[in-house]
């Protein structure tokens, strides 16, 4: 077997060691075992480099979550969010590099990316992957029109990171001595950069929990997405504010200070990152406490009776709107925000939760996923 | 949805039990795809189904897959409750149409 062809295979045999490591041992045995015995019987047949490697790269996202539907929601929950701040960490660091030895051209040059990256988002996150074999006791209607919204607001994902980008890069001007800046840039790049960079990939993540909401509100049963929408939803909103507000302060202070210079306007640009930056670490604590409190009030069935899709929609409608009128400070925008939608999104994840090891059945229409 | 096609063609002839890689060049014909569905898709999947009730599955006997010289097979057999799920999922498709024809008469 050539070397190229038998990469593939050691990918994915690494690969699936990778990501069933620390499982029981049940569940990590029969995963690898499968997994050989498929790329057994690939190997006897045509080989075809690229779809061995479509079949494992295309996988990921699922072997992640199948991963998690193994282990505790919690620990799920706790390692998604330390996943988060430590890539977010890693990304400040590089990025900080990267403009002390290039400038603003890497964020102008990230405009095509980080819109490529919201479509294979979109894509890799469709529903189709999720498709419901069962009927959903709830309205099959309300869950259609439910889902064409929350799904249609993915499309905004990728438009709104580009716009923020070029609200970055407005304020660059190639033909003119650009050298206070980039200085500026480099002397607070964890700060600075960090902030920017969260705020375009906050999109990405929106997009993602966007389509897991709308997989979940279809009535699909996925387990393991349930626990980790809201903490999706909880980071991407923070991260979209921490941006937003931002920009905000910056518009503020050229608006407010007479003779605000290019210096000044980055270092409040910075200044105010790393505030809401705080206030995002705020509203993840606050955001899990109420999720605590919210699963209390959902298992005594204090909800019952009324549609958890209207519940939700007046939530997430109500937190939004308080969120953005409110105003007054950084810190109760970026807090409330992704508190009413981890609110708001707790009974779908409840019932997900609740699912886990429960025995399924066809008649009490519970949803289950199937197509590939 | 798909698996379960896929399942239902491989038992017409006479595979009543399968195993992953022969669903997934089943899934893949029927759907004129390029690509087989990938792993973590595919087992994922069947995984859920397991779950809920819509497939069982079983080790094969390791003496069966020694003496072919491979790796043993997990194979699946769909259940009556994953038909029946299958027959539910594809009903609510027909019924418009068939509704639309009756008014438009």
């Amino acid at each position: 077997m050539s070397l190229p062809r038998h990469l593939p295979q050691v990918a994915t045999r690494l690969w699936v060691r990778l990501y069933t490591a620390g499982l029981p041992a049940e569940a990590t045995t029969s995963r690898r075992a499968e997994v050989d015995s498929d790329l057994y019987e690939r190997s006897v047949e045509t080989p075809s480099l690229l779809e061995d490697l479509y079949c494992l790269i295309a996988g990921i996202p699922d072997d992640l979550v199948w991963r998690a539907s193994q282990i505790s929601p919690t620990l799920v929950l706790a390692q998604g969010l330390t996943l988060a701040v430590f890539v977010g960490a890693i990304t400040a660091f590089l990025t900080g590099h990267m403009l002390n030895a290039f400038g603003f051209w890497p964020y102008l040059a990230a405009i095509p990316a980080v819109f490529a990256a919201g479509v294979v988002a979109w894509l890799l996150t469709r529903t189709e992957k999720e498709e419901v074999v069962q009927t959903s006791t709830e309205s099959p209607r309300t869950h259609v029109v439910y889902q064409r919204i929350v799904s249609g607001s993915a499309f905004l994902a990728p438009p709104l990171a580009l716009a923020g980008i070029l609200m970055i890069g407005f304020d660059y001007h190639p033909q003119e001595d650009n050298s206070d800046i980039v200085r500026l840039a480099a002397d607070h790049q964890a700060r600075f950069a960090g902030g920017y960079v969260l705020y375009a990939v906050s999109l990405t993540l929106l997009a993602i929990a966007v389509m897991q909401v709308s997989a979940l509100a279809r009535g699909a049963g996925s387990h393991i997405a349930g626990a980790i929408v809201p903490g999706l939803f909880l980071l991407s909103t923070a991260f979209i504010l921490v941006g937003g507000h931002g920009l905000q302060g910056v518009a503020l202070a050229l608006v407010t200070q007479a003779g605000l210079d290019a210096q000044a306007y980055y270092l409040e640009a910075s200044n105010d990152s790393g505030v809401a930056f705080a206030a995002f670490i705020a509203g993840i604590v606050a955001g899990l406490s109420l999720l605590a409190l919210a699963s209390a009030v959902w298992r005594t069935h204090l909800l019952g009776g009324v549609s958890r899709i209207a519940v939700s929609s007046a939530l997430v409608l109500l937190g939004v709107v308080f969120g953005l009128t409110s105003g007054w400070t950084v810190t109760i925008g970026t807090v409330l925000i992704p508190v009413f939608t981890a609110i708001a999104f707790y009974p779908f994840a409840w019932r997900d939760l609740s699912s886990r090891n429960a025995s399924h059945s066809v008649s009490g229409g519970v949803a289950a996923a199937s197509n590939a | 949805m798909a698996v379960i096609s896929a399942a239902l063609a491989l038992a017409a002839r006479g595979a009543g039990e399968f195993y992953g890689f022969l669903l997934a060049k089943e899934m893949k014909a029927q759907a004129g795809a390029r690509f087989r569905t990938a792993y973590g898709t595919l087992y994922k999947t069947l995984d859920r189904m397991q779950r809920a009730g819509l497939l069982t599955s079983r080790w094969e006997d390791p003496a069966i897959a020694e003496s072919e010289g491979r790796p043993r097979r997990r194979l699946y057999i769909l259940t009556s409750e994953g038909e029946r799920a299958y027959r539910q999922a594809i009903q609510p498709q027909l019924t418009p149409r068939l509704v639309e024809r009756g008014g438009a008469s």
